[in-house]
């Protein structure tokens, strides 16, 4: 193993070129490990300056957070608002199901049903609230100035999308690679992530599960790694890496529960030998199973269906050999 | 890009059998079963509902639907070619409809413009 984490490395992706259709990475040099990104619509997001810029259908989306740079990977939603750059009083269809609202600005919202109200704190600052829906009309009645509000059908807030007359639909990220058994460890390796986490969040798994970063051929053959978010019972806030050849779970190693800011998560993996580091720490390891081969990486899914949660990805590397202990905590 | 815009009108029955032909189906690593759009068909779909036509008087901060219209509101992005069994469906809504997915607005409307 070189002491030279970057050499080592067979696929280092930083997020800071891009293309329509394309997130660079740095390394291989060759542009093997460029990635593809897709997304069937356009979408919003915050530039360096603060600035609302919209990304053109098939553009990856570059947010910038607290002065840092993230790749922007969010689900499809779609924002039942209308007229949301300077929303107003209307009726919203909604059903009996969870619900995020969300705006920024220093006005409120108020769910006539429910009759709660969200108030906002700052032209800068997004307050969400999450609520369990109703199956009929309800209004919401807005007071002073809100902006960039969504009304979306989930347990999360995503990105703002904006609207004018109609509701609007911004379809899910995909960012993948095929074809890349060349880079990703076929009998041991180690997956490397570092994201902006939020804990607030309800990534929960619903049934087919909400894996933050996959390396493999499908959900049966992968190793993979979840972000847990809150209220997901045992696993509420956890890190998750996980294994699975052939349909049999080979290794499931959880961290302790995690709290916001950025997580740097690295597992190592060999026949015989999983281990999970988070920032800085060994959480646990389980020193028996197999590891599956292939040729994929997904990131917030197992398959090319795209993001099913939101994630800010700051970067990712793989080895091809399974670090050790020392050098999994120096890169965490 | 070769992805078609369009927006159609179901009866409920017909898109519940329709939609089959848009989904794939994954199973979970708990064994349960969860049926998906099949991104090799369609880039995304919305599956927007009945649209109220008539609202009722407000009561306790909730309106009332008293006429709803009689299909079934989807909205699909196709990959490709949209599917001959969907073409009896297809709608084109004044202005923009109740949806739009975001950045397809003026396509729609140029598409519209040349279809009615």
């Amino acid at each position: 193993m070189a002491n030279n984490k970057f050499d080592s490395a067979s696929l280092v992706l930083i997020p800071s070129g891009k293309k329509v259709g394309k997130v660079y990475c740095q390394k291989p040099h060759t542009g093997a490990g460029d990635f593809n990104f897709s997304r069937a619509s356009t979408a919003g997001y915050f530039d360096e300056a603060g600035n609302y810029q919209i990304a053109a259908i098939n553009e990856p989306r570059f947010e910038w957070v607290n002065g840092r740079c993230y790749l922007l990977l969010d689900p499809t939603r779609q924002n039942l608002f209308l007229n949301t750059l300077a929303l107003a009083t209307q009726d919203v269809t909604l059903t009996a199901a969870t619900y995020a609202l969300s705006f920024y600005g220093t006005g409120s919202v108020k769910n006539e049903n429910t009759g709660v109200t969200l108030v906002g704190t700052g032209a800068a600052q997004r307050v969400i609230l999450i609520f369990t829906g109703v199956a009929a009309l309800v209004t919401f009645t807005v007071t002073g100035t809100v902006t960039r509000a969504n009304m979306e059908l989930g347990n999360s807030a995503t990105s703002p999308i904006a609207t004018e007359g109609t509701t609007v639909t911004r379809a899910a990220e995909i960012l993948t690679l095929s074809a890349a058994t060349a880079l990703i460890g076929q009998t041991e390796g180690t997956i490397f992530v570092e994201v902006l986490y939020d804990a607030s969040v309800e990534n929960r798994a619903p049934t087919a599960g909400q894996p933050l970063l996959t390396v493999g051929t499908d959900i049966n053959n992968s190793t993979y790694i979840l972000l847990k978010g809150g209220n997901d019972g045992g696993y509420s806030n956890k890190v998750v890496g996980v294994t699975v050849n052939g349909g049999v779970t080979q290794a499931i190693i959880a961290s302790a529960a995690q709290v916001s800011g950025v997580i740097k998560i690295a597992y190592p993996y060999a026949a015989g030998s999983f281990k999970l580091f988070v920032n800085g720490a060994k959480l646990g390891e389980d020193l028996s199973g197999t590891v599956p081969a292939g040729g994929n990486i997904f990131f917030g899914n197992f398959s090319a269906a795209g993001a099913l949660f939101t994630i800010r990805l700051r970067s990712s590397i793989l080895y091809k050999t399974a670090l050790s202990d020392d050098d999994a905590i120096l890169i965490t | 890009m070769n992805m078609i815009y369009r927006k159609y009108s179901f009866p409920i029955a017909q898109w519940e059998a329709l939609k089959l032909a848009l989904e794939v189906e994954t199973t979970s690593l708990d064994a349960t079963t969860h049926r998906a759009w099949n991104t090799e068909i369609v880039a995304a779909v919305a599956d927007i509902g009945f649209i109220c036509d008539e609202l009722a008087a407000k009561e306790h901060g909730n309106m009332t639907c008293v006429a709803y219209s009689p299909g079934y509101a989807v909205d699909i992005l196709w990959q490709g070619e949209p599917m001959a069994a969907f073409h009896d469906y297809v709608v084109w809504p004044a202005g923009l409809g109740v949806h739009i997915f975001s950045g397809w607005e003026g396509i729609y409307q140029a598409d519209r413009a040349l279809h009615i």
